[in-house]
């Protein structure tokens, strides 16, 4: 059933490791989410805004040369439902963001997909 | 003339009568005893009388007719010496001469009435010389009087023993009276006046009343209160003597002498008590000579010289100095020397001396005393050797001290607690506010609150705040303290320890990064290789060849990191890296050729392109180059790309065009082409020529860390 758990979910990947981020995509993909973009990097949100509605982010901490802190915080400001996927134990977010649903890697795929499944704004 | 019972004792009564050398006369009265004016009659007269009244023998003649004047006189003691049978002495003047007669009147048994004899003494001279003795007592008791001495005579009481227990004041001056205090004492004893005189007055008295000679002496009298100074002198002619005695209470001198030398008594005590040595020198403090105290250097007795002797040969000199400086200023010597005793002990003299100074003006002698302080220099060294050992203890292990007078608000701090608080050592005068003032504002009311707690429990203060330098750094300090309380349980005191503990919270912090980032690493690099066993599961058929492939693959990650563990400056030399992965896959140096210029690519970087150079080379040995007699030629440059340095690095292959079969987009085709433009934001070409491989990797330099690395 997974196929359809995220039919019709806009979501985008942060993710700086090509394998995982390419895993990913792969996974949400086959559970139906349209995957509209996989980043390495930080990315233009009111670009990605412009081409259409988000549904859900799965966000990375570490990006090797940035977090994603300040990311997460203007996906809040917008109302863009995300769940972090890192190494990091939940601990190490700040205090503004502790409520953030946080998923540890490495990741069961069913569990990203039940997450992102479980957050996501999804279209009526 | 009457009759005489018998005429032999009358002529023996006659005779002796006419011899008296007294004048002498007999008279009876004339017509009865109790007329008082009747007549006396002469019965008899002696030469003397006759020659004393220039008269001849009156025997027979009536007194009234032979002196008329002199009947009248007399009439009337001549009866009342009849009258009352008793002897009077009369003194009368002469009526006619300018002389006195002194009269014996005696009655004698004659007759009916009796009769009186009447012996003349002409006593003229006599009352003049005791006229004229009154009027010399008169002057000296004026004199005695006048004098502030006391002045008294006496007479000395002895027992039945002969003891003398008491004297009687004959005479006193009216100074007595203020010397003694004793009033009115003529005729009276000293017993009488004052009760409990001492027994020694008496017996000094007593012994010059009997011995003769005067004595002169200081006395107290606590009876009397006083103190006197007597000089007693005998008066008369033999023993026992009377007593002049001529006196002064010297209680108010005594007092001032007893004062006197009771502060020298306690002059002494102090010097005695104070110092071990007490001495005189000459004026050039050559020759020192012990005059009192304590026989401290084996050697009191004669004058030496004291710096030769006794000074310690290093000593010597200073020694010398400041006594030529004491004596040229004339100041007073005080030095602190070590002495060598004639036993040959080592000691600590304290030496001060002052000058005395002549009526010239110049030195005339010193005076002066030495102390031995061996004892408190030793405590003296201890203590610094202590106190240097804390320091230099607390500067080596960079502890901050401090000793915190509550009731003075004086705090003390070492050198090391000034650094610790941003001051130079000594730069300001420490004081809570001080303290406080660079207090981390947010550590403030836990500290006070810590320090208030300690105070009021005693106990131990315990805390780790921050401290704010002037030059922005915040150090972290932690503090071990405690209260000093005084006995009505009042804090007086705190003295504490301080160490930086900035560094060691540094570490903890590092240390707890690095454990989130390797936990971190660990699970990313779980991810990666579960990644890239997925990814390069579909190029292979054949399970073994798909293990080797993963295994290569896994190993040149692993090659990555082995580099970067080896190079402390986190960085990988392109060179160095590329070479080592041909090693690995067997190239010979015949087979291919690198020229660029030494690059130190990221720790990320170097992970990709190890990871690329392996599938090229793997590859290579498959399909191309390196599996035939083809060449392989790999440069790299820099080049600048929008103002930020980029690397471009080029792998080309020169190979039999039969050997070249590689155009599925494999594993290594997918990093170069997608990994490297997504990981490293730059570019990646993978083409197949005739010629063989052509692989391009152009990536900006940046210095991101490895899966190993910490990335901020």
């Amino acid at each position: 059933m997974t196929d359809r758990a995220l039919s019709g979910c806009r979501i985008i990947i942060v993710e700086d490791d090509y394998y995982q981020a390419h895993d990913c995509k792969q996974m949400l993909e086959q559970a139906g989410a349209k995957v509209i973009a996989v980043s390495a990097v930080v990315p233009d949100l009111d670009a990605l805004l412009a081409d259409g509605r988000l549904d859900a982010a799965l966000i990375d901490i570490n990006l090797g040369q940035s977090h994603t802190f300040d990311f997460a915080r203007e996906l809040n400001a917008k109302a863009i439902p995300f769940a972090f996927l890192t190494g990091y134990d939940a601990g190490i977010l700040p205090d503004d963001l502790s409520a953030s649903t946080c998923i540890s890697k490495p990741a069961n795929i069913n569990r990203v997909i039940e997450v992102i499944a479980n957050i996501a704004a999804r279209p009526t | 003339m009457s009759d005489f019972p018998d005429k032999t004792q009358d002529s023996l009564f006659i005779t002796a009568f006419s011899a008296l050398p007294d004048a002498a006369c007999i008279l009876e009265p004339l017509g009865g005893a109790d007329d008082a004016g009747c007549d006396w009659r002469y019965l008899s007269s002696n030469p003397a009388f006759c020659q004393l009244l220039q008269v001849d023998d009156l025997a027979g003649m009536s007194l009234r007719a032979r002196f008329p004047k002199v009947a009248q006189q007399w009439s009337d003691h001549f009866h009342r010496a009849l009258s009352s049978k008793t002897s009077q002495v009369v003194t009368q003047e002469d009526p006619d001469q300018p002389r006195l007669f002194e009269v014996s009147l005696t009655p004698l048994a004659h007759g009916e009435y009796g009769a009186v004899l009447a012996r003349v003494r002409d006593v003229t001279s006599e009352h003049l010389a005791r006229e004229r003795r009154r009027e010399a007592d008169a002057r000296y008791k004026l004199l005695f009087d006048a004098i502030d001495e006391g002045f008294c005579i006496i007479d000395v009481i002895f027992d039945d023993k002969g003891t003398p227990v008491d004297y009687r004041f004959v005479e006193a001056n009216n100074a007595f009276v203020s010397h003694t205090g004793l009033i009115d004492p003529i005729g009276k004893t000293m017993r009488a006046l004052q009760p409990d005189i001492e027994d020694h007055w008496p017996a000094i008295y007593g012994r010059i009343a009997m011995g003769g000679v005067a004595e002169r002496f200081e006395s107290e009298s606590s009876a009397m209160g006083r103190w006197f100074d007597v000089f007693a002198f005998p008066i008369g002619e033999q023993a026992p003597y009377q007593l002049g005695i001529l006196f002064e209470d010297v209680g108010q001198r005594k007092a001032m002498e007893m004062a006197l030398r009771h502060s020298e008594n306690r002059l002494h005590s102090l010097i005695e008590a104070t110092s071990d040595l007490i001495f005189q020198m000459n004026p050039d403090a050559t020759e020192m000579q012990q005059v009192g105290g304590r026989d401290l250097l084996g050697n009191p007795g004669a004058a030496t010289n004291w710096i030769e002797a006794f000074v310690l040969d290093s000593d010597r000199a200073a020694v010398q100095a400041a006594v030529a400086a004491a004596i040229s200023n004339r100041q007073p010597i005080e030095i602190e020397h070590r002495v060598v005793t004639a036993q040959g002990a080592l000691k600590w003299l304290s030496s001060r001396a002052v000058p005395v100074l002549g009526d010239d003006g110049e030195i005339a002698e010193w005076f002066g005393m030495a102390a031995d302080i061996t004892t408190r220099r030793q405590v003296e060294q201890q203590l610094s050797h202590g106190a240097q050992m804390l320091r230099v203890a607390s500067e080596i292990g960079r502890v901050g001290l401090w000793d915190w007078n509550v009731e003075s608000g004086e705090l003390t701090w070492s050198d090391e607690h000034f650094r610790m608080e941003g001051y130079e050592p000594g730069e300001i005068v420490p004081t809570y506010d001080v303290w406080a003032a660079r207090l981390h504002p947010e550590d403030r009311a836990t500290t006070e609150a810590k320090i208030a707690d300690a105070m009021r429990t005693g106990g131990e203060y315990l805390n780790e705040y921050r401290v704010c330098q002037p030059n922005g750094d915040v150090r972290w300090l932690s503090a071990r303290g405690r209260f000093l309380f005084g006995e009505q349980g009042q804090a007086v005191r705190m003295l504490g320890a301080i160490v930086d503990t900035t560094q060691r919270r540094r570490e903890e912090e590092w240390q707890r990064l690095l454990v989130a980032e390797l936990q971190h690493r660990v699970r990313n690099l779980i991810g990666m290789v579960r990644s890239v066993a997925r990814l390069s599961a579909p190029s292979h058929r054949n399970v073994s060849d798909y293990v080797d492939h993963l295994i290569g693959r896994l190993q040149a990650m692993g090659r990555t990191q082995s580099t970067l563990t080896r190079s402390p400056g986190r960085s990988v030399d392109l060179s160095e890296l590329v070479r080592e992965e041909l090693l690995v896959h067997a190239a010979q140096p015949d087979q291919y050729h690198l020229d660029g210029p030494p690059i130190a690519l990221s720790p990320h970087a170097a992970e990709i392109v190890t990871l690329a150079i392996h599938e090229l080379a793997a590859n290579s040995i498959k399909y191309g180059a390196l599996g035939d007699t083809g060449y392989i030629r790999i440069v790299w440059k820099t080049l600048d790309r929008d103002g930020k340095p980029w690397i471009s690095l080029r792998w080309q292959e020169t190979a039999p065009p039969h050997k070249t079969k590689f155009n599925r987009k494999g594993f290594g085709r997918r990093l170069i082409e997608e990994r490297v433009p997504y990981e490293l934001q730059g570019e990646g070409r993978f083409e197949i020529h005739d010629t063989g491989v052509l692989a391009q990797l152009d990536f900006p330099l940046s210095n991101a860390g490895s899966i190993l690395e910490t990335r901020s």
